[in-house]
C-alpha cells in the first residue's frame, strides 16, 4: 500500500526541481514535456510495463535492479519521473500509474540511505563506514588539483549531454552527498560513468576510460542535490578544496594525467554533439528515444529484452510535431501547483494542464 | 565602477574579468583567449573546451540548474545566466567585469 505521505514526498521534491528549470534552454534541443508525449503509449505498454512484467518473474530484487540502474540515485528518479509522466500522458488509469510509481520507489529505498525523492536536497548513498573509508584516501589538495578537477567535471557534462542528451547529462554525472563531517567539513563522491555507449557512439570505444570517481572534501562549500538530478553548490569549490582522490575505472587516476584525459573527453563531446546538432526533425526524435532506451540496457540485457526501442515507439513518433499543447503557467508558485497534480500517480492530468481543454 | 550595464541571475559565485568572446558554436574556438569572458545564448557541448579556458560565463537564457551554471560552479569560476541580452549588448573585446554572486556586469 503505497502512503499519501510517501507520493506527496515524491512531489514536494520532483515539482519544484523541474520549476526550477529555463525550458527555453531546451528550444534547439530535445524537452521532455514536448517529445516524450508522441511516444507515450507505445512506451508505457511496450517499455515500462513488460520491464515491471520481467523483474517481477525473474524475481529480481530492488538492490539489483538500483545496481543494473547505475546506482545512481538521480538516473533513477529521472527514469521515475519520465516513465509516470509518459503513463500518465497516455492516460492508462491510476493502477498503472501507481504500479510505476511504487517499483521506482521501491528502487530508490534499496539504494538511499535517506531522502530517497531528494525532497531535502541529499544524495546519500553509502553508509558511515564507507565514507570513512573514502575520507581515509584523500590525498593534500591545492587550488591548482581543484582547477584541473573543476575542467574535468566540465567535460564530463558536456560529453554526457552530447552522448545522452540534454535529458539524460545524469547517466554521467551525480554527486553523492553531501556526507557531513564531524568537523563540519563535506565529503562528496562525484562520479562521471557510462563514458563509452559504444551501441549509441561506436566512436567512444576508443576513449582512454569508461568510467571516473571523484572523492572530494570540501570546506565552506554547501551542495543540494535537486529531485531533478541538479548539483547546487555554494561556496568556492577552488580554495575550499581540502582533500581529493581520483580513480578511472577502479584505478588511480594521478594530476598529471587528468588534463590528458580531459582533453580527449572534450574532444568527444564536440564531436558527437557536432552530429547531433547535423540531425534532422526525424532523426533527432528517432535517436533521442535510442538515448532514452540506453540508460535500461544493464537492466534490460538481464531481463533478456532486446534494450533497443520497439519498432512501434519509433513509429509512433514518426512524422509528427513536437507536443506544444501544454499549459503550464509562467507564474512559478501555480507551475508547481499544476506540475504536482501532472506527476502525482493518484489521478489523472488535470485538463488544465493543456490548453483547450476544460473538465 | 558605475551601475552594471545589465544583471542576470547570479549562478556561481565570484568575480571576473576579462575581454567579451561572443561564442555561437565551436567554429568561435580560434578566436577564444585564455581567460576570456564567454557570452553566449545558451552553452552546448560544442563549447567545452572554451568554458574550461573561460574566465567567466554570461549567458542570455538558463537558470541555477541550467549546464552552464553547474559546470561553472564545478570550475569556480562566476556565471549569470537569463540577462536577456547579453549577446545583442556586449561586443568582442569589450573588457568586463562578471559579479557571479549579484548577477550583474560591468563594463571596465
Amino acid at each position: 500500500m503505497i502512503s499519501d505521505q510517501l507520493v506527496d514526498e515524491y512531489l514536494d521534491a520532483v515539482a519544484p526541481a523541474w520549476c526550477a528549470m529555463d525550458f527555453l534552454t531546451f528550444a534547439e534541443t530535445i524537452d521532455v514535456f514536448l517529445y516524450d508525449p508522441l511516444i507515450a503509449l507505445e512506451w508505457t505498454e511496450l517499455h515500462t510495463l513488460p520491464m515491471l512484467d520481467t523483474v517481477a518473474v525473474k524475481r529480481l530484487d530492488s538492490r539489483t535492479v538500483a545496481q543494473l540502474l547505475h546506482d545512481s540515485p538521480s538516473v533513477i528518479r529521472c527514469l521515475m519521473h519520465y516513465d509516470i509522466l509518459m503513463a500518465k500522458c497516455a492516460r492508462l488509469g491510476t493502477a498503472a500509474y501507481l504500479r510505476i510509481f511504487d517499483f521506482y520507489q521501491d528502487v530508490l529505498q534499496a539504494l538511499c540511505k535517506e531522502d530517497v525523492f531528494a525532497k531535502r536536497f541529499r544524495n546519500i548513498i553509502h553508509a558511515a563506514e564507507q565514507v570513512r573509508g573514502m575520507v581515509g584516501r584523500l590525498r593534500p589538495s591545492s587550488p591548482t588539483v581543484a582547477r584541473a578537477l573543476g575542467r574535468l567535471a566540465n567535460a564530463c557534462y558536456n560529453l554526457s549531454y552530447g552522448l545522452y542528451s540534454d535529458m539524460n547529462p545524469q547517466l554521467v554525472y551525480d554527486n553523492l552527498g553531501p556526507y557531513v563531517r564531524p568537523d563540519g567539513r563535506l565529503f562528496v563522491l562525484k562520479i562521471f560513468h557510462n563514458l563509452k555507449p559504444v551501441e549509441l557512439w561506436p566512436e567512444t570505444a576508443s576513449l582512454p576510460v569508461g568510467a571516473i570517481d571523484v572523492g572530494v572534501l570540501l570546506e565552506g562549500v554547501t551542495l543540494k542535490v535537486d529531485a531533478a538530478t541538479h548539483a547546487i553548490y555554494e561556496g568556492d569549490q577552488v580554495n575550499g578544496l581540502r582533500g581529493w582522490w581520483c580513480e578511472a575505472d577502479g584505478k588511480a587516476l594521478p594530476l598529471e594525467a587528468i588534463d590528458d584525459v580531459r582533453q580527449r573527453l572534450e574532444a568527444t563531446a564536440v564531436a558527437v554533439y557536432e552530429q547531433v546538432k547535423q540531425f534532422n526533425f526525424e532523426k533527432k526524435k528517432e535517436f533521442y528515444c535510442f538515448q532514452k532506451a540506453w540508460g535500461y540496457k544493464k537492466l534490460y540485457d538481464v531481463l533478456d529484452l532486446d534494450w533497443r526501442p520497439p519498432p512501434a515507439v519509433l513509429a509512433a513518433a514518426r512524422g509528427k510535431s513536437l507536443f506544444t499543447n501544454w499549459n503550464i503557467p509562467e507564474d512559478k508558485k501555480q507551475a508547481v501547483t499544476l506540475l504536482c497534480q501532472v506527476f502525482d500517480p493518484r489521478r489523472e492530468v488535470p485538463a488544465e494542464a493543456f490548453k483547450g481543454e476544460t473538465d | 565602477m558605475g551601475a552594471p550595464i545589465f544583471h542576470g541571475i547570479g549562478a556561481s559565485t565570484g568575480e571576473a574579468e576579462g575581454a567579451v568572446r561572443i561564442v555561437r558554436s565551436h567554429a568561435d574556438s580560434s578566436r577564444f583567449q585564455d581567460g576570456d569572458v564567454l557570452v553566449t545564448k545558451i552553452t552546448d557541448p560544442t563549447m567545452v573546451a572554451m568554458m574550461g579556458r573561460a574566465a567567466a560565463i554570461i549567458c542570455d537564457i538558463g537558470s541555477i540548474t541550467s549546464h552552464p551554471s553547474i559546470v561553472s560552479r564545478e570550475m569556480g569560476i562566476p556565471c549569470v545566466v537569463n540577462t536577456q541580452v547579453a549577446t545583442t549588448t556586449l561586443r568582442d573585446g569589450q573588457r568586463v567585469r562578471v559579479n557571479g554572486s549579484t548577477g550583474e556586469v560591468y563594463l571596465i
